[in-house]
């Protein structure tokens, strides 16, 4: 039998919290860069650099800090960026990459101008843990 | 078993506190995912005056998609530039969602359904082999498709798919479910009185229209082939297959 990796890490989400936003059963992305994020995602995961069930406990947690300090209804939610950050953190966990290459690497990508921010380039990984 | 990708998985390992917390979520999933659509490209000014009322430390700021966008490239950039990934395995990836499952499929072989008797008929009692012969990807004959049955409605009978079991679906030919496909009170209602909910769909079904419920499993994946439309007889069978929608190849919609 043939079990494709990609169908198996979206439905094992099915009817989760974590479940991506869809319509008409296809996946839905708002942005190029929340398919950007979903696509190194699982090919990290595809490829064995994590297990799925590794990044989608990150990702619970990234989706429940939001919630406990947001109301439900709070129309700043966004899924990817949950999505983001709990990858961001998975990858800086499991040493692929290190904060400081991903802080630089965010600074060369984003314009001068945004130097006011730099503080917040990364969701704080650690810090921001209840 | 083995054929049951939500089966073959290992069990989540946490699966009380955070499914407790998920629990109001999964009712709020729909609506805000509607909601957040619409808002993503313009609502900068918007977010700003919301962050002002917030702390500090959940503000976004007015260019989050921005920002947002430069950390997924970065992350992909890096990982690609050491050599973890590859900008191929990502588009493959993605591509499989794309372009290999998905409703189209379903769509598809509607279209060839409604132009072609025989194949319909073809399609009802062998629903493999009927597939099989249609130019659809290669993964449709493995995976979840090799189980897949279709059934037909007539003005004599509407098909309504369900699994009771769990949520089971064809989704090489429907892509993935609708979250409330996977809901208990959905399962449970649907197929003991498939009149009252379809009607909840806004579906009215005459009474004198008998109404089969298929409940599948993971050794029979069902889907529905609808009624074509009237007024259709002009069109193409790729102008056609556009018109077909997975609510209808579930039985909760007309098409």
């Amino acid at each position: 039998m043939q079990t494709q990796f990609e169908h198996f890490a979206v439905t094992s989400m099915l009817g989760q919290g974590e479940s991506p936003p869809r319509l008409d059963g296809k996946l839905r992305f708002g942005q190029a860069w929340e398919r950007q994020a979903f696509g190194v995602a699982l090919a990290l995961a595809k490829t064995g650099h994590f297990d799925w069930e590794d990044f989608r406990q990150k990702l619970i947690s990234a989706i429940g800090e939001w919630e406990s300090s947001h109301s439900l209804d709070d129309s700043s939610w966004s899924y990817y960026e949950r999505w983001l950050t709990a990858l961001e953190r998975l990858i800086i966990e499991e040493r692929l990459v290190t904060p400081e290459e991903l802080a630089a690497r965010m600074a060369s990508i984003q314009e001068p101008a945004g130097a006011d921010r730099s503080a917040g380039v990364l969701d704080a990984p650690q810090s921001e843990q209840p | 078993m083995s054929t049951h990708p939500e089966n073959s998985a290992a069990e989540p390992s946490s699966t009380d506190d955070p499914n407790l917390r998920f629990s109001r979520r999964n009712l709020l999933l729909a609506s805000t995912a509607a909601a957040v659509a619409p808002a993503v490209g313009g609502g900068a000014l918007v977010e700003t005056a919301q962050a002002q009322q917030v702390p500090q430390r959940f503000a976004y700021p007015a260019d989050r998609e921005t920002r947002n966008a430069a950390r997924a490239r970065a992350l992909e950039a890096l990982l690609i530039e050491k050599g973890i990934i590859t900008g191929k395995t990502v588009d493959n990836v993605l591509s499989f969602f794309e372009t290999q499952m998905g409703p189209f499929n379903g769509a598809k072989i509607v279209a060839r359904a409604w132009v072609d008797p025989a194949f319909k008929q073809a399609l009802v009692s062998d629903t493999s082999a009927a597939i099989a012969k249609l130019d659809l990807p290669k993964g449709m004959a493995g995976a979840e498709g090799e189980h897949m049955r279709a059934v037909a409605n007539s003005p004599e009978v509407h098909n309504l798919i369900i699994c009771t079991l769990c949520s089971c679906y064809p989704w090489p030919a429907l892509g993935l479910p609708p979250y409330w496909y996977k809901d208990p009170t959905f399962r449970a209602r649907a197929a003991r009185e498939p009149r009252a909910v379809l009607k909840e769909f806004g579906l009215d079904i005459a009474p004198s229209v008998e109404i089969k419920t298929w409940d599948s499993s993971a050794q029979i994946r069902w889907f529905v082939v609808p009624e074509r439309p009237a007024s259709t007889g002009g069109m193409s069978e790729a102008e056609l297959a556009k018109l077909v929608t997975p609510e209808g190849m579930m039985g909760v919609a007309r098409v």
